[in-house]
């Protein structure tokens, strides 16, 4: 008869209690319990993997209407607006998967700004407002270190979303609504089609300018529209559960999360690639806030609720649990 | 008529406040004033409350002590105002003012 090590290439792991830092699968042997243990994937009616939030540690300043990028481990936040009375920020902060650390200034402070960008390392902030009535075209790349100005886009606006990455991106919508859409090749903005529902203040997913997601938004008042881009057109999709704006997004035009938005919620959709779902809500709701990452590990930071807020909160879709193995004397 | 929920005061450290585990097994809301509802006579929820050194209070108690952040905030919403600042500026500046919030039991 064959052992578990002769199986696995281990023995049983003999632990007094529960072991840290579990992966789906591990056996070991609670000598406090006197039981055999495994951690297992919760999933839901449909087999799909359970997500949850879980709070992290603060933004260094609490800020809404910013921009923001990144996974669970290397993100950047930048400009917004501050106490008091939304003051405009050029602050720029960057996440080391477990805390947020000033570093250099973006060159033009805005709100309601768009980015986009794969990690700490590298991104572009683009669009932003600045009162009475200042819309930005201004563009800047950042390079791990510093920001610096490069070719603006062809129509200043605020409150679009960014799609991609620092050399593949997009531009969508805007304040004044509208379904302007530019693509950003890595050195210039081109215009291409437009929404089929203009709108401003809505949110997004996508990997780079040839495919993304967009969805929810005021058109005026929210929405639940969603749409996806094939790199030259748009095209509507089944809607988001409940409308929403001034939220965030994160993932890719095929698994996608929505969260938060106005009034002040934690409400957390799940894109699968053809419908939403309404998943476990974020612990503290907020609107105006910021995110990245992808549907199995995402952040969110930053808000309002109703204060500007520093809370950053982390997404796990992989839910799991610990299970007790039963055996029987037959 | 049973509870569904019950409220605490905790304030939200951060990592290991609420982790992974907790927020699949219970349902959070947080209010203005670090107070936070999660379900009433719940064993996950209790434990929570435990962990992270919660003052447990009524729901009246926590109604005031979120009444009054929400009047505080909304006093400095209306009293925010820039000159000649038309009023979808002013939210597009502040955001929306704050709504006022009723606890449920």
């Amino acid at each position: 008869m064959s052992t578990y090590k002769d199986i696995h290439g281990s023995s049983i792991q003999n632990v007094e209690g529960d072991p840290a830092n579990t992966i789906r699968g591990q056996f070991w042997y609670d000598s406090t319990a006197s039981e055999f243990k495994y951690q297992d994937q919760v999933v839901d009616a449909s087999g799909n993997a359970v997500g949850a939030w879980s709070t992290s540690n603060d933004l260094n300043t609490a800020k809404h209407q910013a921009a923001g990028h990144g996974t669970t481990t290397s993100a950047l936040s930048y400009g917004g607006g501050v106490d008091p009375g939304g003051t405009l920020t050029a602050k720029t902060e960057t996440w080391n998967g477990s805390s947020w650390a000033e570093v250099n200034d973006l060159n033009t402070s805005r709100r309601y700004l768009a980015g986009a960008g794969a990690d700490s390392a590298s991104g572009l902030a683009f669009s932003g407002f600045s009162p009475p009535s200042t819309r930005y075209n201004n563009t800047e790349n950042w390079n791990g270190f510093t920001w610096t100005e490069v070719n603006n886009l062809n129509t200043g606006r605020n409150s679009g979303t960014g799609i991609g990455t620092a050399t593949s991106a997009l531009m969508v919508g805007s304040d004044p609504i509208t379904g302007k859409t530019e693509s950003w090749n890595g050195t210039n903005w081109t215009e291409l089609n437009d929404l089929n529902t203009n709108r401003g203040l809505l949110a997004s997913s996508g990997a780079d300018n040839t495919s993304g997601l967009v969805f929810g938004g005021d058109d005026p008042g929210s929405v639940v529209v969603t749409e996806t881009w094939n790199g030259t057109n748009w095209t509507e999709v089944n809607d988001l559960n409940t409308a929403i704006q001034v939220h965030g997004g994160m993932g890719t035009a095929t698994a996608a999360l929505s969260f938060g938005g106005s009034p002040p919620t934690g409400k957390t959709e799940l894109w699968n690639g053809t419908n939403w779902a309404e998943v476990n809500a974020m612990n503290t709701g907020r609107a105006y806030l910021s995110g990245g990452g992808t549907t199995t590990a995402g952040l969110a930071f930053g808000g309002s609720n109703p204060s500007k807020t520093a809370l950053t909160e982390e997404w796990s879709g992989t839910g799991f649990v610990i299970k007790t193995l039963t055996t029987t004397n037959d | 008529m049973a509870k569904t929920y019950q409220y605490c005061v905790a304030e939200n450290w951060g990592k290991g406040f609420i982790d992974h585990v907790e927020s699949i097994k219970i349902t959070f809301t947080s209010f203005p004033g670090d107070v936070w509802q999660v379900p009433a006579y719940n064993k996950h929820a209790n434990l929570w409350i435990a962990k992270v050194g919660g003052t447990v209070k009524t729901k009246a108690q926590a109604q005031t002590i979120v009444t009054a952040q929400v009047d505080a905030a909304q006093t400095a919403w209306d009293n925010d105002n820039v000159s000649d600042e038309s009023a979808g500026d002013k939210v597009e500046r502040l955001g929306a003012k704050p709504l006022d919030i009723t606890l449920v039991e």
